[in-house]
């Protein structure tokens, strides 16, 4: 069963009285453990169509089940829920609290899901390791290089044992240095522990580790290829 | 970790968040301030009207009331004055005659209130004694002594020992009169009351309008503390129904209102500032959602429920305003301690007090209790304050929130 699977997808938004097909019946199905970055140009649909997928956004029409789980009626309240415990986000911007240490920022999240403190401690510790700023753990974002405050929102995506990651340009804001490490440390976190990452992205850098890439124009898929 | 972070999320803008909570705690100090004022002159008020003239309750003939007449006695009025002292909370009891007489001098005349007063009870229930500015209280040892105001001795032209002459109406209806020594000349807070008064032994009083012995007009009776005042004075009317019992309240209608009204008052002035506060808390706290409307975005889309969004907000303002009332609070216990101790001296404008019978030195007040309901009232205004930006808050998108600029 495909951990994503989006089933004849539209999403059209009314720009004044004209109404735009943002997605325009779109089918795809993504497999746990894929590392795959879904391409196209700007307002091609990429950013709408992961918002779907991620329960942050409707579809117009079609079917997106998660896990084999309906989200696209599932209650506001539902997709509250059902993104804390089973989606983990990466954004362009990091988006950390910038009140809390990376810790706490990954912490946080894991008590929204209700987990005990000492679990919590001992979770935010693993991941931070496994990120590579274990000595960051009690530093606010501020202080932080760009690539660190996204290896800390990295950690905090998988806190919650995500069934896969959704990134929107996660590299958009680092320099050629900063994206090679993070890119290497998310294959290496998908090679060893399984985790899925779906990215929409520009970036060549990331397309060329990608072992799929998912190509949309004007709303639809035009090409879908895997590295083999 | 939501108050943790409400709590630090204040302090991400410290001159904001101070400036506002600068505000709240002046705004405070403002308000508790004048209701701490407006308390001290009322109950110096109150106090000092109970104290110099009215006592807490008085006894009169039922008929009395209507028109002063001394015809309208109190009979065998020891008695009952020993029975009222018996009662719990009772801490002074003195008769008096009193009716109204024309004093005259060679210079003018003043129409007053004249009172015998029983001079072994009568510093139980009037602090006159107290209020002398010159000469001494009535005492059996002066021939016909009486005591005058600064005021009406000025308007008469008299000086200590000066005599004047009393006439007033007997209880058979006739002009009596009769002449009096001034021994001693008071003023109090009220120059109402020092103009309308002037004070003689119940003896020479009686003797001159031939009042029956052992009768007088009315009872004065002193109540500590003022609370128990209807207590006791209830307990009086349900065992003499024949006699009329007035507290204070009824007594002084001015008074009562001046009671009732203060409270009420420096709460609404209390109000509105918290009020004004308000609008000035909504105000900083929209600017809160704006600036962080893609953290909130983010927050939402991570799995944050939309009521926990709302909690945080409402922490946040919660944290604000605590940080202003509790400021603001601390100052207002510091200057109406202060000024209570030292009092605030208004003597600048002592006729214009004198005249409506407040004290120009002024000791303001205030209760724990009070602070207590001040914090309450901020806590209240802070939940009020947070419901409208919460709710811009909890209308975002994620989707949108977290692209947004800010």
């Amino acid at each position: 069963m495909p951990v994503i699977d989006a089933r004849d997808v539209y999403k059209t938004y009314e720009g004044n009285g004209v109404p735009v097909h943002a997605v325009n019946g779109i089918n795809l199905q993504v497999e746990k453990g894929e590392f795959t970055a879904i391409i196209g140009p700007s307002g091609c649909g990429k950013t709408t169509l992961l918002n779907m997928v991620g329960g942050l956004d409707s579809v117009t029409s079609g079917e997106i089940l998660i896990g084999g789980t309906r989200i696209d009626s599932m209650s506001d309240r539902e997709l509250t829920d059902f993104r804390l415990l089973r989606i983990g986000f990466v954004f362009q911007a990091y988006n950390l609290i910038p009140v809390l240490t990376a810790r706490e920022n990954i912490e946080f999240i894991m008590e929204l899901q209700g987990v005990d403190k000492a679990d919590r401690s001992v979770r935010s510790r693993e991941l931070l390791e496994a990120v590579g700023i274990a000595e960051k753990a009690e530093v606010r974002p501020a202080l932080m290089s760009g690539g660190q405050q996204q290896r800390v929102a990295v950690a905090r995506s998988l806190a919650s044992k995500p069934e896969f990651v959704l990134a929107d340009e996660p590299t958009a804001n680092l320099d050629s240095h900063a994206t090679e490490d993070l890119l290497d440390m998310m294959l290496e976190m998908n090679r060893q522990s399984g985790v899925t990452f779906v990215f929409a992205t520009h970036d060549q850098r990331v397309i060329d580790k990608a072992r799929r890439v998912v190509a949309l124009d004007d709303g639809k898929v035009v090409s879908d290829s895997t590295a083999h | 970790m939501l108050w943790h972070i409400a709590w630090r999320n204040v302090w991400r803008n410290r001159l904001r968040s101070l400036v506002i909570a600068s505000a709240i705690a002046f705004g405070l100090l403002g308000g508790v301030f004048s209701y701490a004022l407006m308390m001290g002159l009322a109950n110096q008020q109150i106090r000092g009207t109970l104290r110099t003239e009215l006592g807490n309750f008085q006894v009169h003939h039922p008929e009395y009331p209507a028109d002063r007449d001394l015809r309208y006695a109190l009979d065998d009025v020891d008695v009952l004055v020993d029975e009222i002292r018996q009662l719990p909370s009772v801490v002074g009891v003195s008769s008096r005659i009193v009716g109204t007489a024309m004093v005259s001098s060679a210079e003018g005349t003043a129409a007053v209130r004249i009172a015998g007063v029983d001079l072994e009870h009568v510093g139980e229930v009037s602090d006159l004694a107290e209020k002398l500015v010159e000469g001494e209280y009535l005492s059996a040892d002066e021939r016909i002594p009486m005591l005058m105001s600064r005021e009406t001795a000025e308007d008469l032209e008299v000086r200590l020992r000066s005599r004047v002459v009393a006439s007033v109406v007997s209880p058979t209806g006739e002009i009596v009169y009769g002449a009096f020594r001034v021994v001693g000349i008071f003023e109090t807070i009220n120059s109402m009351f020092d103009g309308a008064n002037v004070f003689v032994t119940q003896q020479d009083l009686a003797e001159l309008t031939g009042f029956a012995a052992g009768a007088a007009s009315e009872i004065i009776v002193r109540v500590e503390p003022r609370d128990a005042t209807l207590e006791v004075a209830e307990a009086v009317a349900e065992a003499h129904p024949e006699f009329l019992v007035r507290t204070w309240r009824d007594l002084s209608p001015l008074l009562q209102l001046t009671a009732d009204f203060t409270g009420a008052f420096g709460y609404g002035f209390l109000a509105i500032i918290l009020t004004a506060l308000g609008f000035g808390i909504v105000n900083t706290m929209l600017m809160v959602v704006m600036e962080r409307t893609r953290e909130i975005g983010m927050l939402m889309a991570l799995g944050m429920a939309r009521v926990r969004v709302f909690r945080m907000l409402l922490y946040e303002t919660a944290f604000l305003s605590m940080v202003g009332g509790i400021a603001g609070i601390a100052l207002s216990v510091a200057v109406v301690g202060y000024t209570q101790r030292v009092g605030l001296n208004l003597q600048a404008y002592s006729d214009g007090f004198r005249a409506i019978g407040y004290d120009p030195i002024v000791y303001p007040e205030s209760t724990t209790t009070f602070y207590f309901k001040v914090a309450a009232m901020v806590l209240v205004t802070a939940f009020i304050a947070s419901i409208y930006p919460a709710r811009r808050a909890l209308k975002l998108l994620p989707a949108e929130a977290i692209r947004a600029d800010t």
